[in-house]
């Protein structure tokens, strides 16, 4: 199993520097890309995407405390991971993709079930919104989009975690 | 009512988190990059710059200048050069064929 340890203690954030979250959270990232990807170069490729990503949104990303920043990258490792599966989709098979979209996760909660069942991207954004804890302004920079249209999104994602609840097992 | 959903959604979301990267194992053979942060040029803007080759207006900027110089000098060593500088000219231009007088030109002492 995964022996990184997943969740650091800590209130503050410590990780002030970009190369301390790198050196911190690197396995993690790489872990992440490769179960999604299965090739250490490509594993190493979306890791650094990734990173690229992080140190935009630096100013965001450095105020987080450490779990969410540990989060955080775990988050952004699987976008990378993911769309660098997207490119390569001609050489890969859509049942491998569909496995990773969709994964069972045993014992959670039902509301978290219904998480784990959403469309990747809506997921992704109420991770980033719940978990990381990012408010809206922050999810509307780490998009690149307005914060009307964050907001959005946010709803539409909620309105289908919704719909996902009351559907019946 | 907001606030409990919002609540809810957040230990939901955790779940999530935890039980997914629990799933996550060790990558074998992970042989990571020690220094990626300076070594990615997108980051620390280090990548070394390509010397630029100046622009065609330049050069031919460069190469009509040069011209002049020629001409001028050429001019001025015709009509107020010493005899032995038009003499050097003329073999010079004799050496290659051509046959022109500088000391014809040259005004009388």
């Amino acid at each position: 199993m995964f022996s990184h340890e997943v969740f650091p203690k800590g209130k503050n954030a410590e990780n002030k520097s970009p190369e301390t979250v790198y050196q911190k959270y690197r396995k993690l990232a790489y872990n992440v890309a490769y179960s999604i990807l299965n090739h250490p170069q490509d594993a190493e490729d979306a890791v650094q995407t990734a990173f690229v990503g992080i140190l935009r949104n630096w100013e965001n990303v450095k105020e987080l405390a450490e779990e969410q920043q540990c989060s955080y990258v775990a988050i952004s490792a699987r976008r990378s991971a993911l769309n660098l599966l997207k490119s390569q989709r001609k050489s890969v098979r859509l049942d491998d993709i569909q496995a990773v979209y969709h994964q069972s996760y045993p014992s959670l909660s039902p509301l978290a079930q219904a998480l784990a069942d959403l469309r990747e991207d809506q997921r992704e954004i109420l991770l980033l919104r719940y978990d990381v804890g990012f408010s809206v302004k922050e999810l509307a920079q780490h998009y690149q989009i307005s914060e009307v249209t964050a907001r959005q999104r946010i709803f539409r994602a909620k309105t289908e975690l919704k719909k996902k609840m009351e559907e019946p097992k | 009512m907001k606030l409990d959903m919002d609540k809810e959604l957040q230990k939901a979301a955790e779940e999530y988190r935890s039980a997914w990267l629990t799933q996550i194992e060790d990558a074998p053979d992970y042989i990571p990059s020690e220094n990626f942060p300076q070594k990615n040029p997108a980051i620390t803007d280090t990548a070394p710059k390509t010397p630029q080759s100046p622009s065609t207006s330049v050069k031919l900027a460069a190469f009509a200048a040069f011209l002049l110089l020629c001409a001028c000098f050429l001019s001025y060593a015709a009509q107020s050069g010493t005899a032995d500088v038009a003499a050097k000219m003329n073999q010079t231009l004799e050496d290659f064929g051509v046959v022109y007088s500088y000391t014809a030109h040259l005004p009388m002492r």
